[in-house]
């Protein structure tokens, strides 16, 4: 194959890019998933104390 | 709700499938160009690339119109979504176009009307992700977002005609070369390829987004 | 037309006092012509070369030019804690637009008044036979300029970045209004032998009519609290 290098590089770039892009919104996802456990969690824990303890 | 999906991860998998079908019949299979050889391969990952680019950017317009009318935040997740997925489509098309043309016509850049024109989509792309980044309301964000995707798009067939009028007047017309159905097959299957690939990423994307406005939302509501 | 009259007293009000201070005038000429020079410099004695690029040159220290008055135009209503009462202003906000399009125009075409006789001299240029076409263009280019950047300006007027966001919104937008004023002056200049300067008018006039009705239709979404 005549130019092989530039052929190489192009298919590998397509397939870097695309796959990392991938890789990236799907790590991002997962981390927006925990905070918002998270956020739910504290918010549950508040409830359940705020039940608990009325205030007088 | 979740990050993960079934639907999105099957779509994936397609997506992946298709992909590697359409790089294997465009490296392996499909005999290559008569005249310029097998660097013309590169065609069937650049050119996909441009139609994927510019579709994003269509589908940002289209989004940005429909918040403007229905103040919907909805729209501007997708619009901000299909952006930044365009942005990536952009960049790899003019890199794709530079590893094509440098043996091809012995220079990484040439001022073609199409590279141009991909060329300042991609300022007016990063102008409208510089203008969400200054916004800390979301409908404030989404409507200077809205403006500069709609101006921008606008612009883009105009700026297209410009460049092939500063670039061929006094150029004579290169003669349409008829394609080789082997060759049209496989940009078929690969720009198909593409576009499964950005509606797995719009389907991620978008629900990044939704998650994000709903964290925003906690913070603004807790302080 | 009530829009058409609280626009001429907006231009009137910024004119007026622009005509007293010379502020950005002043600024603006010396600046361009400091553009030019340095172009010259940079490109070397060769007049023949300076000749033909002469279109480009001036049209790149007219949009240089005027970026720096444009982030300046809502600049009198700022100081006087007023862009919250650009907001209120009674009547259309449209009417805003088009006195600060109009005061824009004005100010760049004056300055351009100076510059191309000035490029004339620096580049060694007959100007003079072709004074109406170059008015033209110039008319041409500085409306299409000044419509996109008016309405930027007001987008980006409450940005902190608002020196960076300005130009990286406005470049790409301009670039057929760029393509259209060189390219038509580069040929009244340096010779029109196929007659495509018509071309280039062509593509100035429907970029302006095209960008006046849309940045005029959203400018009230641009202003928006």
């Amino acid at each position: 194959m005549d130019n092989l290098g530039f052929i190489v590089v192009g298919y590998g770039l397509t397939w870097l890019v695309l796959s990392g892009y991938t890789w990236r919104v799907n790590r991002r996802l997962e981390s927006a998933d925990r905070a918002l456990a998270e956020w739910n969690e504290s918010d549950d824990r508040a409830r359940e104390s705020a039940a608990a303890a009325p205030s007088a | 709700m979740s990050a993960k999906s079934k639907p999105a991860a099957l779509l994936g998998l397609v997506a992946l499938a298709v992909l590697l079908a359409g790089s294997v019949v465009g490296l392996f299979v499909v005999p290559a160009d008569a005249a310029q050889g097998d660097v013309q391969r590169l065609m069937y990952v650049h050119v996909p690339a441009a139609w994927l680019a510019f579709l994003s950017f269509f589908v940002v317009f289209l989004m940005s119109v429909l918040y403007l009318i229905q103040r919907d935040l909805r729209w501007d997740r997708v619009a901000a979504s299909s952006a930044e997925i365009g942005v990536v489509f952009t960049v790899l098309t003019l890199a794709l176009g530079s590893m094509w043309g440098k043996p091809t016509w012995g220079v990484w850049w040439t001022w073609d009307p199409r590279l141009t024109t991909t060329a300042i989509m991609l300022a007016i792309y990063v102008g409208y992700l510089a203008i969400r980044s200054f916004a800390d309301d979301p409908e404030k964000r989404a409507r200077w977002a809205a403006i500069v995707g709609i101006i921008g798009f606008a612009n883009v067939p105009i700026v297209y005609l410009s460049v092939i009028w500063w670039r061929t007047l006094h150029q004579p017309p290169s003669s349409p070369r008829s394609v080789a159905p082997e060759i049209l097959w496989t940009l078929m299957l690969n720009l198909a390829a593409f576009t499964l690939v950005y509606i797995y990423l719009m389907m991620r994307r978008i629900r990044l987004a939704r998650l994000e406005g709903k964290l925003e939302e906690r913070v603004a509501y807790h302080g | 037309m009530d829009v058409l009259r609280r626009a001429w007293a907006i231009v009137w009000k910024d004119l007026l006092i622009e005509a007293r201070t010379k502020q950005s005038f002043n600024a603006m000429v010396f600046f361009a012509a400091l553009v030019l020079f340095i172009f010259s410099f940079a490109l070397g004695p060769d007049t023949e070369l300076l000749r033909r690029v002469s279109g480009g040159l001036l049209w790149v220290g007219i949009a240089f030019t005027g970026i720096l008055s444009l982030s300046r135009t809502y600049q009198s209503e700022e100081t006087s804690g007023g862009i919250e009462g650009l907001r209120m202003y009674p009547g259309d906000v449209r009417a805003i637009f088009l006195g600060k399009l109009l005061g824009n125009v004005v100010l760049l075409l004056s300055v351009e008044a100076v510059l191309f006789p000035a490029a004339a001299i620096l580049f060694q240029i007959e100007m003079w036979p072709h004074a109406l076409e170059l008015a033209g263009i110039a008319l041409l280019g500085t409306v299409g300029f000044s419509i996109v950047g008016t309405f930027y300006a007001a987008l980006t007027v409450n940005l902190r970045a608002r020196e960076v966001m300005l130009p990286l919104l406005l470049f790409p937008a301009l670039v057929p209004v760029l393509l259209g004023a060189v390219n038509a002056t580069t040929l009244v200049v340096v010779g029109d032998v196929m007659q495509d300067t018509g071309i280039w008018l062509r593509l100035l006039s429907a970029f302006d009519v095209i960008f006046f009705v849309i940045c005029i239709w959203i400018f009230p979404i641009a202003l928006e609290e």
